[in-house]
């Protein structure tokens, strides 16, 4: 078995009488894009910041590349790229001057940056911007340029903190993309987002976090198994008398019915062939009704059982 | 050498600000050095004052005081009426009246101090001051020579003799013109310090600041550069900044001042103020420390420039700074620069002292290393509180 990327284990942290981090156990394998998800305050960024050095903590080992790591482990911080959730980049400085620096405090050879630098610019698509000031870049721009100072390097392990937070759709499109193209390349990729379709998009593990503990980890599929819910059916109807509410309450799987608005709500845990039972009934019962779909459970269904509460909160 | 290449990067960026910062208060320098020579000079006419000398004792001793009042004033006699007398005073028409009351001779002999005249002057008034001065010098020379065995007319005369040398001296000194050059070099110096002071925290601190943000500073803490090294280059950058300043201005001293920069005790100043540029340097990163913004970084630049000024003698002499105000002003390093050039310059009764001034330079010094030191662990703090 290889030796995971990351290994946390029993990490605790604590801000005077607050447990940020109650120990926390986390592992991720080389190649993975690994999806930390959680509400503000569950401990995310102070686990990024644990395992990047950045913060000291109060017990547990973190092991980076199945060495420990310490503020002072350059060898690791060699290979790590970091973009942070705040655009990280400065004000004085060109977009090349920018990604110019934050790749030399990395590589020293002044050839082999430059290769680096003119390759990140022309990942993040930022070539007819490269003289431009940060100021005189748009919200989705500027985040590009963030992307690019924290990967011109070519790091194995990249760490990215809400990176498409205030971007437009097409530059979000491209900043994904490239994500995914970052992972094609090797690199093994730690993403938090509060945009839960971007986790399901483009990670291939999830963690849910919440008051410092791992609550759930595993595939979006393996996610969506842990929670009772599996389907949910809608059916716009009339009205429905509360004895066939009752009746469809009683089929296979169904586990609760809902009826507001002229519209039907079925939710179903497990089992296939949970929508034609409901319309067979609906059928036998002469019951006519209008628009119908089916749901299946998202991640935010499964943030929200999980931790009893919305992503955003 | 990422971290110093972009140092300077950035201080381009704010070339025209600082430039700006730069050309006012190198302005201000030399024409505050300038302007305070003038003053200096109109002081010294204004030595001769008119002054209305009433004599009721017409004593030898009564006489010879008017006779040396007389040699360095203008006497104007004016009738024995208050009503007069005020209105003289009023119109400045006279600038002080002296009242030498009967039995002034007895008193002198019997070696009284007090209440030996009476005198009336402008209110509040420098040349009041000034002839007060005079007139108790005068006084008590003259007692100690009758108390030495002297009678009242070899003491008179050998008095007289004393005092005229004096004044002898103190004109041949104010007659070298390399002398009163000179001067005008340490006034350069006495108005550095404040300089240096605001154009360090206000053009230095945004610099510093930036690798300072929050997200750039845990960007550049994640990277491999060891801490060392990037403690270093930002040191190394900031003193590099600093000397630059501490040249430009030596620079433009030079082409105002010429050789008289270069002369033993403009040298001394010239090492005294380097002293002073490592303190406004640590002034510096302690306020850094604070993860301000570049207005408040304006802002206390000026507030510490002036107060350090007010406080310590830098726009006010120090011989007019009132006990209080010196006992305070000793904890603060402007204090023993300053005092160190006024050594220098002549403008303090310090005598020169190879010995003070070395110690002044070493507390400048360790004020310094003490700003330096707050400022480590302030930041150290800060970084445990994010």
């Amino acid at each position: 078995m290889n030796t995971p990327v990351i290994k946390i284990e029993n990490l605790v942290k604590r801000y005077h009488e607050l447990v940020a981090l109650d120990h926390f156990n986390l592992e991720i394998e080389e190649g993975e894009i690994f999806g930390l998800l959680g509400p503000n305050g569950s401990g995310k960024t102070t686990t990024i910041n644990c395992i990047l050095s950045l913060l000291s903590y109060d017990k547990g080992s973190i092991q980076v590349f199945g060495k420990e790591m310490h503020p002072d482990s350059y060898d690791i911080k060699r290979q790590i790229g970091v973009v942070m959730q705040n655009v990280a980049v400065f004000d004085e400085l060109t977009v090349y001057e920018n990604i110019d620096y934050f790749c030399g405090l990395y590589v020293k050879d002044k050839t082999l940056r430059k290769q680096y630098v003119e390759e990140a610019i022309d990942f993040v698509g930022l070539n007819e911007f490269r003289k431009f000031y940060p100021k005189k870049l748009s919200g989705g721009l500027l985040r590009r340029l963030n992307i690019a100072c924290g990967i011109a390097h070519k790091p194995k392990l990249i760490f990215l903190d809400e990176p498409t937070v205030a971007v437009d759709p097409q530059s979000r499109n491209k900043i994904l993309e490239g994500i995914l193209e970052l992972n094609r390349q090797g690199a093994t990729i730690i993403y938090t987002s509060h945009y839960m379709e971007e986790v399901e998009q483009i990670c291939t593990r999830i963690a849910i976090m919440d008051k410092g503990k791992n609550l759930a980890i595993g595939t979006k599929e393996e996610l969506k198994q842990m929670i009772k819910k599996s389907e949910i059916i809608s059916v716009d109807i009339l009205d429905i008398a509360e004895e066939d509410i009752n009746a469809i309450r009683k089929l296979p799987h169904v586990y609760d019915v809902i009826f507001a608005n002229h519209q039907l709500q079925v939710l179903c845990s497990g089992g296939k062939h949970n929508l034609i039972r409901v319309l067979d009934y609906l059928q036998s019962r002469d019951l006519s009704f209008g628009r119908v779909y089916s749901e299946l459970p998202t991640l935010n269904d499964v943030f929200l059982e999980i931790t009893g509460k919305e992503l955003r909160d | 050498m990422q971290l110093f290449k972009a140092f300077f990067k950035i201080a381009k960026h704010n070339l025209p600000a600082i430039s700006i910062y730069f050309l006012i208060y190198a302005a201000m320098t030399f024409l505050l050095g300038t302007t305070s020579q003038k003053n200096m000079d109109a002081n010294f006419q204004s030595k001769a004052l008119d002054i209305c000398v009433i004599d009721e004792d017409h004593s030898t001793a009564s006489e010879a005081v008017v006779a040396y009042l007389d040699s360095m004033h203008h006497l104007v006699e004016v009738e024995n009426d208050p009503a007069v007398l005020q209105d003289y005073l009023y119109y400045r028409y006279i600038s002080y009246v002296l009242t030498i009351p009967e039995g002034f001779e007895e008193k002198l002999l019997a070696g009284n101090t007090s209440e030996l005249f009476t005198d009336v002057k402008i209110p509040g008034s420098s040349t009041g001051y000034f002839v007060d001065q005079q007139l108790s010098e005068y006084v008590q020379t003259l007692q100690l020579y009758v108390s030495g065995g002297y009678t009242l007319k070899d003491a008179i005369s050998a008095v007289n003799t004393t005092l005229s040398e004096h004044e002898y001296v103190t004109s041949i000194t104010f007659k070298q013109d390399t002398v009163s050059e000179r001067k005008e070099i340490f006034y350069f110096y006495q108005y550095l310090p404040y300089i240096f002071t605001v154009l360090l925290i206000s053009g230095l601190t945004p610099i510093i600041l930036r690798f300072q943000e929050k997200e750039i500073h845990a960007r550049i803490s994640c990277s491999s550069e060891p801490f060392i090294n990037r403690s270093f280059q930002i040191v190394l950058g900031s003193i590099c900044y600093s000397l630059l300043t501490w040249l430009l201005f030596h620079v433009l001293a030079t082409l105002v001042y010429g050789d008289s920069l270069f002369s033993t005790n403009a040298l001394y100043a010239m090492l005294n103020s380097f002293a002073y540029l490592m303190v406004a340097v640590s002034i510096t990163y302690f306020a850094s420390s604070f993860a301000i913004s570049d207005n408040v970084a304006h802002m206390i630049g000026n507030t510490i420039g002036l107060g350090m000024s007010f406080l310590c003698g830098g726009f006010v002499p120090q011989s007019m700074l009132s006990e209080g105000v010196l006992k305070v002003a000793k904890y603060l390093p402007m204090y023993w620069y300053l005092r160190a050039n006024n050594m220098l310059a002549g403008f303090s009764k310090d005598a020169f002292d190879l010995h003070f001034y070395w110690t002044a330079i070493g507390i400048q010094l360790l004020f310094a290393a003490a700003f330096l030191a707050f400022a480590l662990v302030a930041s150290r703090m800060r970084r445990q509180n994010a």
